[in-house]
């Protein structure tokens, strides 16, 4: 919180200047409201066909649709014009401004899947001017940076809690690439298919290959974004500072750099105070989002009976999308957001014309992680598709905002190859992510990524093919000669022999004999007091090399706040499993586990049961 | 005074008893909870009052309570040579020093319990738990020094100092390690079991104490182990020595309930299942005597005072026994803490540290001030009317009573009635629930039982079935004709009170319901056997009438009645008409009053019947025409007979003679 005081006293600094100026200037546009339009009201819109200049388009109110959604109405309208006849609904279109009377009565926002006549549905001005004014918490944007030529708005309430993007805290449970964001997806409602649905938020992907796009699109797709592999990548500078106008194209970048990927829309209205409307929709209705935003450039309106929308490309990074809301997006443009600096490098692709890539993500909690994934997996995919077994050894530090940066190393294998990186998505580098963005003990955020990918193009994996013992009854307390047969491609299998020890105390007992990948294996974690907890319990985990041995024991053992404590005697069990308070100890059952590392991947798992006897045999036989 | 109140007793219980000789052992009649035993009287609550088992209640020791906060729980205490208690807690790992009233953290550990404590000079050993590490805390100024880990320990459960080396009892592979003052770690005893929960010294001799077996060892020497005795049960929680015997708690403890999504992440677990405990004596000889046992309470650790009165901990609402040296056992203390963990005996008086949650108590000198009883919630079942409230016992008492409709007292229920101190009838209203209190008045005060009338209220039975008895049969058996109907019925009767019933009838057409037989029968089985001879054939709906009256006087007699679906009473065969022989057919037709025709059959020439069908393929009607095709027959005269049943299996047969050719 310390290191961000200069920044948000700044913030403040220079919100109060614009308040001020906006009390002396006359504010906001002239507006229209709904309860003066009439059906066949002819007015006109404004939105970029081509480059970044808007042109006019004409429109005729059809009527109002009154509470269309909570406290907003709609303003249903034709819209002749030669490219929107055909096109229909465009998406990227989504918050050209449209005026009644010369007077700016809202946003082109919704339209019909299928339509067969250009009607659309247009978001009343004043309910997104409504939410131009709303305030931030400070903690909302770690990592955002006034622009100090740019005037902004300060954040308006004192910070209470670490935001978690409306996300359960991440407590050291296993995540993927994919939890946040799938979480996340659970909270956003699709509007439904037969209704008017959002013009679709255009997300231009550039250095993308089809793969990715599709993996994107089944991730993004439930928010209404739209991803497409169209080129949109950086466009040339023009010299001139960047510039928003009401009708001209905005981007939001999710990826920039040696990939991109930027979410195309259009500018309602540039108010004078720092901010600016947009959409008319959300985009994904996050709230306070932090996303970072662009100029953009509209190369072509592509018609299609499907989904028209514009091919575009971003031009200039400018400003940060601070809310994303029900009407419309606010965009302060005094505010550069925090990204990710993710840099990738590959080893072992002989010949591959890239192994470095440089990018910078969004971030933000929800998404962030599946940005990096699609980096990485893009990378690799674009350098080495082969179809052929892959092992892997990641090697990556993540910069963790107030603690430093972490490294850890993966090893893993890819049966489909390279092309298939979702093998990629367990690396640990998202458990990491989420300790940054989503402990519940203090604001942090990722501030770098460095990730080195070592690629051996070999099936070097063994594969767990059966296990047996001598005899299935064994003695208690003496060690039991496991035999796992293991398979390798292209060499004759082996026998391995474990020496797993049976305790006295399991005398009597029927026991399970698991044995696994150690990627397969996790022992109980401790609940984390704190962030170094959480970094511990990460680090915490059996290398995908070992060969792992678990026994099941009849004992329970119990976690607690930084704590685990396994094999408990029943009496002790049930002292620690206190009924009063909260967060008594948490029950789980014990294992008793040997390893060996194979020096390769270990695959498969199987499992066996042994019978121990009451008594060893020499003693039961004196 | 005394002898008034035995004389009432007296009068109340003859009152008593005749009602319940006048009564059938299932009637609903007056009723009483009686309390009269250790084991009933202590299951209550007890604040300054103490249960002797022989069963008297009198005024307990008054203890002081001392706060140990933010642990979770104490599980060790032991007493410093100033006088200064040290406990260890969870679940942070803390030490604290209690004085009198102050209460500060002396040292911390770091883990997350301390289980065990030692004292030697001027060093404080603690071990602890999970990682199995032993401390050694300077007593002057609370340095604390990690002083060993022994190899693969994980629970340091108890320590044991003989003053030369510290003795640690550790999990999970049940060994004792010898510790020396560098804190270099031995193996001392190698336990086939898997941990060794307590020691004990007795002079150059060690005990100790195991789960998942329940052994007593007596170890002489690194190595040199026996096994003094092999309890019932899975876990020796603690071992006393005095003067030459070993007192030993040895428990029975349930398996933990089963791992689910909900108990894995439960934020307030619910209780778990107490044990059942034992306390032994083992005298030098060998010989063991099972002190006391409760089945509904495990023991967590025993000390022997100086005079040899021991002092055992209970693993369930927060109790501490006294067992005198001739063996008289009393639930001596009852606090709010779930369960007493560690017990310390060398002072005066008995100091105690409790689980769930962490609290210190001292028994202090004087008797309690307040002296209450407090009975357990007594059930009666169902809403009841209550009575008088009699006790027996010596001095002074008075005792109120409060009562509710939910298990647990809470505001729902009724406040404690106004106190009485002679027997007389209870005030709180009708409910389900009874609790009884008593304040004992005098330091000599006792109850030795108590009882409490009371009247339930009458449960009306519930019918949910009136039928017939299902028959096993096969499709391919013709039903059997029969005039007798095996009527059954369910009952829900919610008191048990016996039923009688009476059954009644009438055709479906019509209102008047006839009775099946006379009122002297006495029907008291859910079934009857109900014969319809002399019945026209037709449909019929029986009711059945359930009443009480056999266990309930008149005014509260209640009855229940439930009526069957139509039953079909058919006991006249149906006829076989116009039977002829033509054109390779035998054919004519089958007549039922009722109907329909269930079943058609053919024989020729006296051989097997053999199934046939109606001109339409369906035996659905009362009347059905039959042209049954009979092929093969060879020249000559035959005799083809046609057999048709009804539906409740009455049948009749007609026969053709006809000449093939």
């Amino acid at each position: 919180m310390t290191s961000h005081a200069p920044t948000w006293i700044a913030l403040f600094v220079a919100g109060l200047l614009t308040l001020g100026t906006a009390a002396i200037a006359q504010r906001g546009p002239a507006t229209i409201g709904v309860e003066d339009i009439r059906p066949g009201m002819r007015g006109y819109g404004l939105s970029v066909f081509r480059g970044t200049e808007p042109e006019r388009f004409d429109v005729e109110v059809v009527d109002v649709l009154h509470q269309f959604l909570p406290g907003q109405d709609l303003i249903l309208a034709r819209t002749p014009h030669p490219v929107l006849d055909r096109a229909i609904a465009v998406g990227g279109m989504s918050g050209s401004p449209i005026y009644f009377d010369g007077k700016l009565a809202g946003a082109y926002a919704y339209g019909w899947t299928f339509g067969l006549e250009p009607v659309i549905g247009i978001t009343p001005i004043r309910s997104m001017l409504a939410e131009i004014d709303r305030p931030f918490r400070p903690t909302s944007f770690p990592g955002a940076r006034p622009l100090p030529e740019r005037p902004t708005q300060p954040a308006a309430r004192s910070p209470r809690r670490a935001s978690l993007d409306g996300l359960p805290p991440y407590l050291g449970a296993r995540v993927d690439a994919f939890s946040t964001v799938r979480a996340h997806r659970q909270n956003v409602v699709t509007p439904p298919p037969l209704g008017l649905q959002p013009a679709a938020t255009p997300l231009m992907l550039a250095g993308f290959t089809p793969r990715m796009t599709r993996l994107l699109q089944e991730e993004l797709e439930p928010f209404g974004l739209l991803p497409m592999q169209g080129g949109g990548g950086q466009a040339p500078r023009t010299g001139a500072p960047p510039s928003f106008v009401d009708g001209g194209a905005l981007g939001v970048q999710l990826i920039r750099g040696d990939m991109a990927a930027t979410g195309i829309g259009t500018v309602t209205h540039v108010a004078p105070g720092g901010r600016l409307v947009a959409f008319g929709h959300p985009m994904m209705n996050g709230g306070e989002s932090g996303l970072p935003t662009c100029t953009a450039r509209v190369l072509h309106v592509f018609q299609s009976v499907a989904r028209s929308f514009k091919l575009a490309e971003a031009i200039e990074p400018y400003g940060t999308l601070i809310h994303d809301r029900q009407p419309a997006i606010v965009v302060d443009r005094g505010l550069a957001a925090a990204t990710v600096p993710v840099r990738i490098r590959l080893n072992g692709v002989e010949g591959a014309p890239q192994t470095e890539w440089n990018v910078e993500v969004a971030s933000q909690r929800s998404m962030t992680p599946l940005l990096v994934f699609s980096a990485l997996g893009n990378a690799l995919e674009a350098s080495a598709a082969d179809q052929t077994d892959v092992v892997f050894t990641a090697r990556y530090s993540v910069g963790i905002e107030g603690h430093g940066t972490v490294q850890l190393e993966d090893r893993g294998y890819m049966a489909a190859g390279p092309g298939d990186s979702r093998a990629l998505s367990r690396l640990r580098l998202f458990d990491l992510m989420e300790v940054a963005y989503g402990n519940p003990f203090e604001p942090s955020r990722v501030t770098s990524v460095e990730l080195e990918l070592d690629l051996r193009y070999a099936r070097d994996v063994a594969i767990i093919d059966e296990a047996w013992i001598a005899t299935p009854e064994v003695d208690p307390g003496t060690d039991v000669e496991v035999h796992v047969r293991l398979v390798r491609y292209g060499a004759p299998s082996e026998v391995r022999t474990m020496r797993v020890h049976v305790p006295e105390s399991a005398a009597g007992e029927t026991l399970t004999l698991e044995l696994d990948g150690g990627s397969a294996v996790e022992d109980p974690r401790p609940d984390a007091r704190n962030v170094q907890d959480l970094l511990r319990i990460v680090r915490q985990s059996y290398p995908a090399t070992t060969l792992v041995a678990s026994l099941k024991m009849p004992a329970r053992g119990l976690r607690f706040r930084g704590h685990v404590v396994q094999s408990l005697p029943l009496g002790a069990l049930d002292s620690l499993q206190r009924t009063s308070g909260s967060g008594p100890g948490q029950p789980f059952q014990t294992y008793l586990r040997r390893t060996e590392d194979l020096g390769q991947v270990v695959a498969g798992a199987t499992q066996l049961t042994l019978r121990v006897r009451e008594t060893p045999r020499e003693r039961a036989s004196r | 005074m005394l002898r008034r109140l035995t004389v009432l007793l007296a009068l109340a219980t003859a009152a008593s008893s005749a009602l319940f000789l006048a009564s059938p052992a299932d009637a609903v009649s007056t009723r009483h909870f009686t309390l009269d035993d250790a084991t009933e009287l202590a299951a209550g609550e007890l604040e300054g009052t103490m249960v002797w088992s022989t069963g008297q209640v009198v005024v307990g020791a008054q203890v002081a309570r001392v706060a140990l906060e933010g642990a979770a729980l104490a599980s060790s205490i032991v007493r410093g040579p100033d006088g200064a208690l040290y406990v260890g807690t969870a679940e942070a790992g803390k030490i604290f020093r209690v004085r009198g009233e102050s209460v500060e953290v002396f040292a911390e550990t770091g883990q997350l319990l301390v289980s065990s404590l030692a004292l030697a000079g001027d060093t404080l050993y603690a071990g602890t738990l999970p990682e199995g590490r032993i401390f050694a805390i300077t007593l002057a100024d609370g340095a604390i020094r990690e002083l060993s880990r022994p190899e693969n320990a994980e629970h340091v459960w108890a320590l044991v100092h003989d003053g030369r080396q510290l003795f640690a009892a550790t999990g999970p592979e049940g060994k004792v390690f010898a510790i020396d003052a560098r804190g270099n770690a031995s193996v001392y005893f190698d336990a086939d079991e898997a941990h060794v929960l307590c020691l004990a010294r007795d002079g150059e001799v060690l005990y100790a104490g195991t789960n998942d077996d329940a052994l007593v060892y007596r170890l002489r020497g690194p190595g040199r182990a026996e096994i003094v005795h092999d309890f019932p049960g899975n876990e020796v929680t603690s071992i006393a020595v005095h003067e030459g015997a070993l007192y030993v708690t040895a428990n029975d403890m349930p398996a933990p309930r089963p791992i689910t999504t909900k108990t894995a992440r439960s934020s307030a677990s619910e209780p778990p299942n107490p044990g059942k405990g034992r306390l032994y004596r083992v005298d030098a000889e060998g010989r063991v005597e099972r002190l006391h046992h409760d089945d509904g309470m495990h023991f967590t650790t025993v000390r022997a005072a100086a005079d040899g009165t021991l002092y055992v901990g209970g693993g369930k609402d927060g109790r501490v026994l006294r067992v005198t040296p001739d063996a008289l056992v009393a639930t001596y203390v009852d606090v709010d803490e779930r369960q007493v963990l560690a017990l310390e005996v060398s002072g005066d008086r008995p100091v105690f540290v409790t689980g769930d949650s962490a609290a210190l108590y001292r028994v202090q000198p004087q008797q309690a001030t307040e002296a209450f009883w407090t009975s357990k919630v007594l059930d009666a079942e169902f809403s009841a009317r209550f009575g008088q409230l009699t006790w027996r016992g010596d001095g002074r008492v008075q005792l109120q009573t409060r009562s509710g409709n939910g298990a647990e007292p809470d505001a729902t229920w009724t406040e404690w009635s106004q106190p009485i101190t002679s027997p007389g009838p209870i005030r709180s209203p009708a409910a389900r629930f009874l609790q009884i209190r008593a304040k004992l008045l005098e330091p000599t005060s006792v109850i030795r039982a108590v009882q409490a009338y009371y009247l339930p209220q009458n449960q009306r039975t519930a019918i949910s079935r009136v039928g017939t008895k299902a028959t096993k049969r096969t499709t391919d058996e013709p039903p059997g004709p029969s005039t007798n109907v095996e009527l059954t019925w369910d009952v829900q009767n919610p008191d048990d009170d016996s039923l009688r019933y009476r059954l009644r009838y009438r055709a479906e057409d019509q209102d008047v319901w006839r009775p099946m037989f006379r009122e002297d029968v006495r029907v008291t089985k859910n079934e009857y056997r109900w014969n319809t001879s002399g019945l026209p054939d037709g449909w019929y709906v029986v009711e059945v009438e359930a009443s009480d009256e056999l266990a309930n006087p008149a005014p509260n007699v209640l009855r229940t009645t439930r009526a069957s679906e139509p039953l079909l009473v058919d006991n006249h065969p149906p006829r076989i008409e116009g039977i002829a022989f033509r054109d390779g057919r035998v054919s004519g037709r089958a007549i039922d009053a009722l109907g329909p025709i269930a079943r058609l059959e053919v024989a020729i020439d006296g051989g097997d019947w053999l199934p046939a069908y109606s001109e339409d393929g369906l035996l659905d009607t009362r009347d059905e025409r039959f042209a049954i095709p009979i092929e093969g027959l060879a020249p000559g005269s035959h005799v083809i007979a046609v057999r048709a049943y009804d539906a409740a299996g009455n049948s009749v047969s007609a026969e053709v003679v006809t000449t093939a050719r």
